[in-house]
């Protein structure tokens, strides 16, 4: 008979979000349906087809240094909360989608292409710098499913004993080579983000970092740390469909719930709440809506989506709702879904229109990408 | 800008997307259903239009982006608008 995987406990997190510089601020915003969509004059000017999106207004940090500076602030607070003074074999696991985008986007004002230094690798490097860390790195660019894969490698570094403590999370500085991109690629609202909503146009951009400290739950109680949640399991899957398009069944997205569930042990009914991809795009929310029809049947949990009120900040994304989920489970809550106003009758997804308060053991936090990367992380309430 | 003037530039942009594309690509031919063009492709070729006549194409205007004829046609009533 297999072993029960050694479970694995966060006991720390750190974030900027548009909607605040903290998770209590962030949460208790979502709670009152807040959104962070509004208009950005620097955007228009410079000719931006999309002007709305939810930026951080009071970070500031040098443009080359932007994301490195956003997850160190995250970290620091992740490692504050947790109350542990890192060993220096603690492994540090980044995702996000472009790194520094300044670097990139400096070519298009005739400047010489360098990305040393600017790629995902160098927000690893420089927490591992900061905080004088020498365990195991990686820096993952798995576009928007970045956040939930960096938490899954801190997840199987811990279990496999290549590490006593993680941190882990994603990381997006503001990107207009992704406005522009998203813009010319048509997926982009011009108005505000609704997920599963029958009027849904497309996403807005956002930005930020959410970064966690992760350890065994053994090592976290053995030293009085309180677990936040569990992190049991994280389904991953690939469509080989298309390079920006949704296989538009759902099939690739249900594996990686399926493969979630099955190996966190437990069916699709013990699910209290997905926390939905839902980008807002026409494309994506219905092949999402299609999977969770799929794996749930009739009987769909809750299911919420964050990205009307902060956006879609890409690498980071996922981090920032997995952050939003263990809010959820300690509070026994599912937030509000802003932007949600009439399910769209094909998706046949109503999303949570207010705060509900609901018994909450298991929660899927769903992460889905350009080229067909799908990710659903499976996080089970902390309990003594 | 006259309609030559147009389809050079069309063409070029073209055959810059899909190098396979013959030089004279006939105006009335189908982009998707006669030469295969992706829509990613198409994504493309309407980027480097907004970028070489320096426009904005917003989303409702894209059924009208099938051919070279139609593509000029559309072009020619933005530029003197």
């Amino acid at each position: 008979m297999k072993n029960a995987p050694e479970p694995i406990v966060i006991t720390g997190m750190g974030l900027l979000s548009p909607l605040g510089d903290s998770v209590s601020l962030l949460w208790q915003r979502l709670l009152a349906g807040e959104s962070a969509v509004c208009n950005w004059p620097d955007l228009q000017e410079e000719g931006y087809r999309v002007s709305k999106a939810c930026r951080l207004d009071d970070f500031t940090a040098p443009p080359l240094r932007r994301g490195r500076m956003l997850g160190f602030t995250a970290a620091r607070e992740a490692i504050r909360q947790a109350g542990l003074t890192l060993p220096a074999e603690t492994g540090v696991f980044i995702g996000s989608t472009l790194g520094e985008s300044r670097a990139f986007e400096q070519k298009a004002e005739g400047h010489r292409l360098n990305l040393a230094g600017y790629t995902v690798e160098s927000f690893t490097a420089f927490l591992r710098q900061k905080f004088k860390l020498s365990g195991p790195q990686r820096s993952i660019a798995t576009a928007c499913a970045a956040g939930n894969y960096a938490i899954g490698a801190a997840m199987s570094a811990l279990r496999s004993g290549r590490a006593s403590v993680a941190l882990a999370g994603g990381v997006e500085p503001f990107s207009r080579l992704a406005l522009v991109g998203f813009s010319r690629s048509r997926a982009m609202a011009t108005d505000r983000c609704q997920p599963f909503d029958q009027n849904r146009s497309g996403m807005l951009l956002g930005e930020g970092a959410a970064i966690f400290v992760l350890e065994k739950a053994r090592d976290a109680l053995r030293r009085g740390a309180r677990p936040l949640a569990e992190v049991i399991s994280l389904g991953l899957s690939c469509d080989a469909h298309h390079p920006t398009a949704p296989e538009p069944e759902g099939r690739g997205m249900a594996t990686a719930m399926r493969l979630a569930l099955e190996a966190g042990g437990i069916g699709p009914e013990a699910i209290d709440w997905v926390n939905a991809h839902g980008s807002g795009t026409r494309l994506s929310d219905s092949a999402e809506a299609k999977a969770m029809r799929h794996i749930f049947g009739a009987r769909l949990p809750a299911i919420s989506g964050s990205k009307g009120a902060i956006g879609h900040a890409l690498g980071a994304a996922s981090a920032l709702e997995l952050a939003i989920c263990v809010q959820g489970l300690l509070h026994q809550t599912v937030p509000p879904t802003a932007g949600h106003e009439q399910a769209d009758p094909e998706a046949g997804i109503n999303c949570t229109r207010n705060a509900r308060q609901q018994p909450i053991q298991y929660v899927l936090n769903n992460a889905f990408a350009f080229g067909g990367i799908n990710s659903s992380l499976l996080l089970r309430r902390w309990e003594n | 800008m006259t309609d030559q003037h147009i389809l050079s530039t069309l063409r070029h942009e073209l055959k810059s997307i899909k190098p396979k594309l013959p030089d004279n690509l006939p105006e009335n031919s189908h982009f998707k259903n006669d030469w295969q063009l992706d829509s990613l492709e198409l994504v493309e070729f309407v980027a480097r239009i907004e970028q070489s006549f320096g426009i904005l194409i917003p989303d409702e205007d894209l059924p009208d982006f099938i051919s070279l004829e139609s593509t000029t046609r559309y072009l020619q009533n933005r530029l003197t608008a």
